[in-house]
């Protein structure tokens, strides 16, 4: 089956991004395809590459990089909500004239229209609220 | 490919800004042509109160947002009936300018949906 993820919850303060990535990955033992994660609402946070956590616990936004990266996964971030919450790509840092970027590689940011798109391609567009 | 979107929103108009994005995505989807149908559920009957004014502290005014479901196709505006009875809420508290399907039975439109979409 070919899956989308809408992940919303902030990846620090909700479980929801951890929930979410446990999900894909036994999507893609069980040999589903997991067609793209989309990044929302507090989700965004996910792509910050400004994340330092201390030694006993894992960084996710780092786990979720290495699992889009492995299992060559479309990783987008919804750019209207990341903007807003100060997660910027070297673009957009540079468009609105901002003191640096903080934007991890393997993911993408883009608009609502990838969201769509994924549910139109997907068979199955689960929701991780927050 | 069209395929039906039903969105349930949940959530309080002001306090976050799902509600606020919940919609924005449904008047996404609704602009690249898919069925979208919405319903409103618990809190998210707030959503719909008529009452609602922008000022200072409430920039962007929701009902004014989801006025506009009309004019981008989104036609099938369903409200929970039990939700607006928890609430001490009636049909005349609601926007005025929507068809709003007030419904004893959301799992007949959640039943038509390819997707489901909650905020």
């Amino acid at each position: 089956m070919k899956i989308s993820l809408l992940v919303l919850g902030h990846p620090t303060s909700s479980n929801c991004a951890k929930t979410a990535l446990a999900f894909a990955k036994s999507a893609i033992t069980q040999e589903h395809t997991v067609h793209r994660v989309f990044f929302y609402h507090d989700a965004v946070h996910t792509a910050s590459n400004f994340v330092v956590m201390p030694q006993d616990e894992s960084n996710i936004g780092a786990n979720w990089q290495q699992f889009g990266q492995e299992n060559n996964i479309d990783m987008v971030v919804c750019i209207g909500s990341a903007l807003k919450r100060g997660i910027l790509n070297h673009t957009e840092a540079q468009r609105y004239n901002r003191s640096g970027s903080n934007f991890l590689d393997g993911f993408e940011l883009s608009g609502l229209g990838q969201l769509v798109d994924a549910a139109i391609q997907s068979d199955r567009l689960i929701t991780f609220g927050a | 490919m069209m395929k039906t979107i039903v969105f349930i929103f949940k959530s309080t108009p002001i306090g976050s800004s799902l509600s606020r994005e919940g919609i924005d995505m449904a008047l996404a989807a609704a602009s690249f042509d898919q069925s979208v149908k919405v319903i409103f559920l618990g809190d998210g009957v707030f959503q719909l109160l008529k009452s609602q004014t922008s000022n200072e502290m409430i920039e962007k005014n929701i009902a004014k947002m989801i006025s506009s479901f009309e004019l981008f196709g989104i036609c099938d505006i369903v409200v929970d009936k039990q939700s607006l009875q928890d609430r001490s809420l009636k049909h005349s508290d609601l926007i005025e300018s929507l068809p709003l399907q007030i419904s004893t039975d959301i799992k007949e439109v959640v039943n038509t949906a390819d997707h489901i979409i909650n905020f």
